[in-house]
């Protein structure tokens, strides 16, 4: 009986060792982040529901040179949760800066997750707090 | 007359037919001693889940699991659950689970104070909870969130580690609250199988609990803890669904049976553990505070509301939400019904002409305002759920994979739920299923008043048609509107 029951045991904990190692195994290899400077600018100003337009500077903080060459996601999410996010990819301006066209469905709270994927392979994430998006 | 109507009018504890508890599979489920534990026990995890992200996860509320499961997929579950089957989130709580293990290493001493015995106290905590839930934006805040969970757990252990029976579920929880009257709408209720095996026991044992015969002080299996007597317990009110009633009972009396959703409202027996609803004022405060609050509720979500803040704050001279959200808490859920159900129960009063007080009449037909109010939580809180019905899945991905777990893989933020627009003619069925059973409970309380004289009946009922019918109007004109979501009250 105990013999079973160390048995049971047993396997339980390398069953558990193996979720493990393949749950590690699973991980994707972390990619090197960036530092950039943001500057950023939404048109119209204050923004209403609708189409909006999203202009970003990429700044390299330690060359003080632009950011060129990246490809720029946006991702739109409203502060409430539960609300399904809107995505947007930027186009590149030169120069460092980027436009992005952002369709803000809905009144109220937002927040910008941007990510840059840089021409060396590093990324660049940042976040910009839209608060108040006025009805249309 | 149809005949489920006939039976639930005349006699609410005969309930011939279908037992859930006697089905095939579920049944067994049900009645098996640990029913209630197994169903805690996966909720209980998820609740530690969100607490831990609520705290050291995202801070961002799309993307936490304290926020997503709490205000988009627990409230819905919970609102649907009562629509369809009855109290099962009550039968489920996690809350009682740390309360339970901490009751078998010590016994609470005290009873709970006789002057507390009323619902205001967990009236008062309801309106604070909605508060602070305008207040600080508990939607937009994984880390508040976790803390109002924690919260509850601490309560639950507090309260019940030092007070006899279930005193925190009774007398304190808010959430129980709302579930004890939503489910007088759910459509299954706990109740006795054949009234003369009742009759004939002597021990009592869904109530006192099933005791060991060679320790009689021990008690095995408990009986209720909320004090509903089975064989004179009606409706749902006060019922946790915990089936404690089920497995103390020598006899296997207990049955889970279908009813018509709201039938017990417009009967007024003596009730186990209750009393008369009709001369319960607390009750009935707490129906009305769950109907205007659901408007409330849904008010602070959409455009307007900031109007009236903005609009009030330079009334009261303030830049200060507090006061603001304060203020509108009192005239939408106290000057507000005191206006209008005063003036149904004058106009109604004056049809029936009997010269009774004005209070006997609101508080008779308070309980008519039940299905309605429902209705507009449930439109409300399945609009979350189901536009955002797959976040559930997203935030479980990120949430494994910060826990460097990324066992579902990475996250598919894109995924979502249905459109508003989809949503909209799905709310707008449930207000007027609730608008319809306020009406019919409106309709057979007057009946019940004026047996004989239908058309003065009529009469009676109709200021509070008049009123559903407004209250209707408000929630279609709510549900309309721009939403508009955000933690700032004015203007930036």
């Amino acid at each position: 009986m105990h013999v079973r029951r160390r048995t049971q045991h047993g396997l339980t904990a390398a069953a558990f060792a193996a979720l493990c190692l393949l749950a590690a195994a699973c991980r994707p290899a972390a990619r090197q982040e960036a530092t950039l400077d943001l500057a950023w600018k939404v048109v119209p100003e204050p923004p209403r529901v609708g189409p909006v337009r999203l202009e970003l500077t990429l700044t390299d903080p330690a060359t003080r040179r632009p950011a060129e060459g990246a490809r720029v996601r946006v991702e739109a999410n409203m502060s409430h949760a539960g609300m399904r996010p809107v995505f947007a990819a930027a186009s590149e301006e030169g120069g460092g800066r980027y436009l992005a066209p952002v369709e803000l469905s809905m009144a109220g709270d937002w927040f910008l997750l941007i990510e840059a994927d840089l021409p060396d392979s590093r990324i660049w994430r940042g976040q910009i707090d839209l608060p108040g998006v006025r009805p249309r | 007359m149809i005949p489920v109507l006939e039976s639930a009018r005349s006699e609410p504890r005969s309930r011939p037919g279908v037992d859930v508890l006697r089905l095939p599979g579920l049944g067994a489920i049900l009645r098996w001693r640990h029913a209630r534990l197994a169903l805690q026990a996966p909720f209980f995890a998820l609740a530690l889940a969100m607490v831990a992200h609520g705290y050291w996860g995202s801070p961002l509320a799309p993307k936490n699991l304290a926020t997503v499961w709490t205000w988009v997929h627990y409230r819905g579950l919970l609102v649907v659950a009562l629509l369809a089957a009855g109290n099962l989130f009550c039968m489920a709580c996690p809350f009682m689970l740390p309360r339970a293990l901490a009751r078998r290493l010590w016994t609470p001493r005290f009873h709970w104070p006789r002057r507390l015995r009323s619902k205001w106290l967990s009236i008062g905590l309801f309106v604070l909870v909605l508060y602070l839930y305008e207040l600080f934006d508990l939607w937009g805040s994984p880390r508040a969130t976790a803390g109002l969970i924690v919260a509850y757990f601490a309560g639950a252990l507090l309260i019940d580690g030092l007070f006899r029976k279930a005193s925190f579920c009774k007398w304190v929880c808010p959430l129980g609250q709302f579930n004890f009257v939503a489910s007088t709408v759910s459509p299954l209720e706990i109740a006795v199988r054949d009234p003369a095996a009742c009759a004939s026991c002597t021990t009592l044992d869904c109530i006192t609990g099933r005791r060991d015969p060679a320790a009689p002080e021990r008690v095995v299996v408990p009986g209720c803890e909320l004090n509903l007597f089975l064989p004179e317990k009606v409706g749902n009110l006060d019922c946790t669904f915990c089936l404690d009633c089920v497995h103390a009972c020598p006899k296997e009396n207990v049955a889970l049976v279908p009813r018509l959703p709201a039938s017990e409202l417009w009967v007024d027996p003596r009730r186990s553990g209750i009393g008369k609803i009709s001369g319960r004022k607390d009750l009935g405060a707490l129906a009305v505070v769950f109907t205007f609050g659901a408007l409330l509720n849904a008010f602070g979500m959409v455009s307007p509301v900031y109007a009236v803040e903005s609009w009030l704050a330079a009334r009261l001279g303030t830049g200060d939400e507090a006061p603001v959200l304060a203020t509108l808490f009192l005239l939408l859920l106290l000057a507000e019904p005191f206006v209008l159900l005063g003036l149904a129960a004058l106009l109604s009063r004056r049809a029936s002409g009997k010269g009774e007080p004005l209070l006997p009449v609101a508080l008779r037909f308070s309980y008519a305002l039940i299905p309605l109010g429902f209705a507009i939580w449930l439109a409300h809180y399945a609009f979350h759920f189901l536009t955002g019905f797959f976040t559930f899945l997203p935030v479980a991905q990120s949430a494994l994979a910060e826990a460097g777990w990324p066992l579902l893989g990475a996250p598919d933020w894109g995924l979502g739920g249905l459109s508003p627009v989809e949503v909209r003619p799905l709310e707008m069925g449930f207000l007027g299923l609730g608008l319809l059973g306020s009406i019919l409970v409106a309709w057979r309380l007057a009946e019940r008043e004026h047996p004989e004289d239908s058309a003065r009946a009529v009469r009676v009922a109709a200021p509070w048609v008049g009123l559903f019918a407004l209250l209707s109007a408000a929630a279609v004109w709510l549900l309309v509107q721009p939403m508009e979501m955000r933690g700032t009250f004015l203007p930036q």
